[in-house]
């Protein structure tokens, strides 16, 4: 599983998952989730290219949540329709407006959210 | 001729039967004075006997019919008794009776030899037709305590006693009242002194009759009788009551034999049909075995389930010649030989081939009929060969149909020439189908064809197809002996094989979990699941390994998870995968993190089914139909 | 079983009289009664019967085990009693019969008015402090000349031609068999009657009784009548002055003199 980190002008980070988000890969990242959020004005988690995704995904997108709900970006995720994780998100009840069709649907979101919310 | 001189006794009665006058000749026989018998009752010249004869037949005789003629009495002479006959008439004015004697001291012998023959063989018929009854009834008799109630029965029955009481010894030899009839169990007791019991006759005791019981080498207790008081009733007979006891010992002596056989043999057979099936998720068993109705004895029908090689299966039902202990012992024989005989790489027809050179050995095992069949439990190939026997039954899952396997047979064990081979057929399992294998005894019947039998248990079976194995093979059974007609045992066995499963160990960190996944996923495309399905299932599964693996962390050194899955194929309702993760922890209930509730959750929307075992460690199942979404 | 004929019942005499019942001993059959039956036909509705085995009784109904006790046969009287629907019955039994009348009437006093008791004796085997008038032994002797006998008087053969020179309105009878019966159950019989005991049955009966015994009587001697006669709470004793023991046949007038005077004096 890799997670690259590309950090846009606009102010808006995106973390593009790839592989395969499990129990065993999981928590590992979940230490470095604070920095992950830290300086910047928008967080996208875009799981397009995720194969696996079950309830430790859920973890690590519920700490990303909380961790920008703590440090003021907005956060989006990625997750087309029928994508494995748009259904594991579903049935935890994480979906809603939280998730995005594609990038550019999160990362307005995502921006949006960050002056409302914040 | 004068009247003193005549060769008869003469006299003249009074009707009454007062002596008027006798003759010289008469007065000499009875030894007396004239003026000593003038006077008299005619009946004081004669025996008591006659004298009551006299009184109550031959004076109401004489009234009536005014004769009497030829009837035999006996004088009370000077010398002794005188038999004689006597010959009276009444005269016309009915006032005086003339009577002749004659002496028959010849003719009295040889009466006296005759009647005393003619009761003698009376008596001796009637002997033989007691004791005729009372054989025959001991020998209908099985087993100890019929010996002992037909006694007492034929006691109070043709050997015409009032009561009688048994007494039979216990295991410690001590003698126990047993039976009883005409009187109440326990109410006599049994003489005290041994030398009476050591009498090998009837002896009469008090106001009874004992008669002691020998076996050929062993008392075996002893028979109280009493006599009826009646006045007109018969004493005991002594020669027959001897000769009873002596058909009684005998008869016990048996029915102590044939009970020791019948425990022995039960117990034999007992062991030799508790069998400990191998347990494998791909395949299960079921099995039924009832003894037939009029058996008392063991027959020689078995089932048997093992294990040929690592992941080789075999079945077998058999059919031993004959009833009892012999039959019992040499199918025991022959069920070891077929499990020594039995691995990798011998097969069906080498396996009977060399059971014929095994009942060479053990006579009794000949003619036995075997079917006997290898199931590879991961493709579901099975071999099979039928030597001598009703043909397996195939019941199809796909569409719970039922055909009979008639292919691979040939004769029963040892009874063909050396030129001969014998043969085995195959067949393929689907996921899900089932083999039955029994003996005759399910379905032969003495007014019936064999063919409509063999019909009756196809048809059967196939309806009762779809149910769990158990109750499908009890089913069955009940069904086809619903007609009480059968007699012989009955042995049926059903094997149902699950199809090739899934199976996965992984250690608790869970390093190989991809690759399970991937593994799992590959496994259910295989099996036609749906990809949808497929990856929900792949989910769930990994949930479940995930859950698992936190509870083995409870750290006991090499924990381990497994997984397994397995394609239930079903008739009437639609197929299911079922799932199952086993670690070695024990869940402490529920409350364990929130992710691993999440986890829970997650399974719940992807399954119908969870349940949670706890056994040796926990078990979650997980149950999925297939051509569906969830419920 | 139709109890009529099972015993060979026949009944004359008045309709609605009172009812008596004759009863006849061991030996012979109704036959005992010729002489004095008649007599109370003009008063009494008269029954005689034949004990299963003799005379005319259905011999097919003999059955050992029953008739082994006088109780069977006591059974028999009470059977024809109810059979003919009678109101309590003058029940008169001579020799054995009067025992067997007597365990009827302890049984079932209901069914008895008064009871004759000709020549009775309640055991007739010697016993301690008791004289029955007969050793075991002397029995053994009555039943071997019964047997001796039996070669001769089969009921089956010599039926004897009879022509009774007192009663010549009976010449019609070609045939007898008067006192002769199936031997093996004439000697069943004998066997019941001699060894039977029924002295403790005296006291059961109520019925008032009447024992009429003969002076000169060797089958139930003078002493037996007086036991019987003491032992039975309501009883009258008559001794006849008659050699025998059936003086039913050989002096006919005394005995029916005797149960006149009783009867009337009820």
């Amino acid at each position: 599983m890799t997670l690259q980190r590309v950090d846009r002008d606009d102010g808006a980070r995106i973390l593009r998952a790839s592989g395969e988000l499990d129990v065993v890969v999981v928590p590992a990242l979940l230490p470095s989730v604070t920095g992950l959020v830290d300086g910047v004005s928008a967080v996208v988690l875009d799981l397009t290219d995720v194969t696996f995704f079950d309830s430790s995904g859920v973890r690590l997108v519920d700490r990303l949540m909380r961790e920008c709900a703590r440090a003021g970006p907005g956060f989006r995720v990625v997750a087309p329709r029928g994508h494995p994780a748009r259904r594991v998100l579903e049935i935890v009840g994480l979906a809603g407006s939280l998730v995005a069709e594609d990038l550019a649907a999160a990362l307005e979101g995502a921006l949006g959210a960050a002056r409302t919310e914040s | 001729m004068s009247w003193d001189d005549a060769p008869s006794g003469l006299l003249s009665l009074r009707r009454d039967g007062t002596v008027l006058d006798l003759n010289a000749t008469l007065l000499g026989w009875l030894g007396r004075g004239r003026d000593d018998v003038l006077g008299a009752r005619f009946g004081d010249l004669l025996s008591v006997g006659g004298r009551i004869y006299w009184e109550t037949h031959l004076s109401p005789l004489l009234h009536v019919e005014g004769r009497v003629d030829e009837v035999a009495l006996e004088l009370k002479g000077g010398t002794g008794r005188l038999p004689v006959l006597l010959t009276a008439t009444v005269d016309d004015a009915g006032e005086l009776v003339r009577a002749a004697l004659t002496r028959t001291t010849m003719r009295a012998r040889f009466e006296r030899e005759l009647v005393a023959a003619r009761a003698a063989a009376e008596r001796s018929e009637a002997q033989v037709r007691a004791l005729q009854a009372t054989t025959a009834a001991l020998s209908r008799a099985v087993g100890v305590d019929a010996v002992g109630q037909a006694l007492v029965e034929a006691a109070v029955g043709p050997l015409g006693a009032a009561a009688a009481t048994l007494w039979l010894p216990d295991a410690a030899q001590r003698l126990q009242a047993a039976a009883a009839r005409g009187e109440a169990l326990g109410t006599q007791a049994l003489p005290e002194s041994g030398a009476v019991l050591q009498e090998r006759r009837a002896v009469p005791l008090d106001d009874r009759v004992l008669v002691p019981l020998h076996g050929s080498s062993t008392p075996q207790g002893a028979l109280s009788l009493r006599a009826r008081a009646d006045a007109g009733a018969d004493p005991l007979d002594l020669e027959v009551l001897t000769a009873v006891g002596q058909q009684a010992g005998l008869a016990l002596d048996r029915a102590q034999l044939y009970e020791q056989s019948a425990s022995v043999a039960r117990e034999l057979q007992h062991s030799l049909l508790a069998v400990e099936p191998p347990t494998d998720a791909r395949f299960s068993v079921a099995t039924t075995y009832r003894p037939g109705v009029e058996a008392l004895e063991v027959g020689g029908d078995w089932y048997d389930v093992f294990l040929a090689d690592d992941g080789v299966l075999s079945v077998v039902v058999g059919d031993v010649v004959g009833r009892g202990l012999p039959a019992a012992s040499a199918m025991g024989q022959l069920r070891s030989a077929v499990r020594a005989v039995a691995g990798p790489g011998v097969g069906p027809a080498a396996l009977l081939s060399r059971l014929d050179r095994f009942v060479e050995q053990v006579e009794a095992a000949g003619m036995a009929t075997l079917a006997y069949a290898e199931v590879d439990l991961a493709t579901g190939l099975v071999r099979y060969a039928c030597a001598g026997h009703p043909p397996p039954l195939l019941v199809t899952a796909a569409d719970g149909a039922a055909r009979l396997l008639w292919e691979g047979r040939s004769t029963p064990l040892g009874a063909f020439g050396p030129a001969m081979r014998r043969t085995e057929s195959q067949v393929q399992l689907a996921p899900g189908d089932r083999l039955l294998l029994y003996t005759d005894g399910l379905f032969e019947r003495r007014d019936r064809p064999l063919d409509e039998g063999l019909e009756m248990v196809r048809r059967e079976a196939a309806e009762l197809g779809g149910l769990e194995l158990g109750e499908a093979v009890r089913g069955l059974t009940e069904r086809m002996l619903a007609d009480e007609q059968g007699r012989d045992d009955v042995c049926v066995l059903l094997l149902s094989w699950a199809g090739a499963t899934f199976e996965r160990h992984l250690s608790a960190d869970l390093r190989r979990l991809s690759e399970v996944r991937a593994d799992l996923a590959r496994w259910l495309v295989e099996r036609g699941v749906d990809v949808h399905v497929e990856q929900d299932l792949v989910l769930a599964a990994s949930e479940a390994m995930a859950n698992a693996a936190e509870h083995g962390n409870g750290g006991r050194p090499g924990t381990r998870v497994t997984v397994r899955a397995r394609v239930d194929v079903r008739v009437d309702r639609p197929d299911e995968v079922v799932l199952s993760v086993h670690d070695v922890g024990r869940w402490r209930t529920p409350t364990v993190s929130a992710e691993r509730g999440r986890g829970m959750q997650i399974i719940a929307a992807l399954v119908d089914d969870v349940v949670v075992e706890a056994g040796n460690g926990t078990t979650v199942v997980l149950r999925r139909r297939l051509g569906g979404g969830t419920s | 079983m139709d109890v009529l004929r099972r015993n060979n019942v026949t009944v004359t005499g008045v309709p609605d009289g009172p009812p008596m019942v004759f009863a006849h001993g061991f030996g012979c059959d109704q036959g005992m009664w010729r002489h004095v039956a008649p007599h109370f036909e003009a008063s009494h509705r008269v029954v005689l019967f034949d004990h299963v085995g003799a005379g005319g009784s259905d011999l097919s109904a003999y059955d050992v085990e029953r008739y082994s006790r006088l109780q069977g046969y006591a059974q028999d009287v009470v059977e024809l009693v109810e059979a003919l629907e009678l109101p309590p019955v003058v029940f008169v039994g001579h020799s054995v019969s009067a025992m067997i009348g007597a365990l009827a009437a302890a049984d079932r006093p209901d069914l008895f008015d008064r009871l004759v008791l000709v020549g009775p004796s309640p055991r007739y085997l010697d016993d301690d402090g008791y004289r029955g008038g007969f050793a075991r032994e002397e029995i053994d002797e009555l039943l071997e000349t019964m047997d001796g006998n039996y070669l001769g008087w089969s009921a089956h053969i010599a039926p004897v031609i009879m022509g009774v020179p007192d009663r010549p309105e009976l010449g019609e009878e070609l045939t007898s068999s008067f006192c002769r019966s199936d031997p093996a159950i004439a000697r069943r019989f004998a066997r019941t009657t001699f060894l039977s005991d029924n002295r403790a049955d005296l006291a059961r009966v109520r019925t008032p009784s009447l024992v009429v015994q003969c002076r000169d009587d060797a089958i139930a001697p003078v002493e037996v009548g007086q036991y019987v006669h003491q032992h039975l709470a309501d009883s009258e004793l008559a001794m006849l002055d008659v050699t025998g023991h059936c003086p039913n046949l050989s002096a006919p007038d005394q005995l029916v003199a005797v149960m006149d005077g009783y009867l009337r004096a009820a």
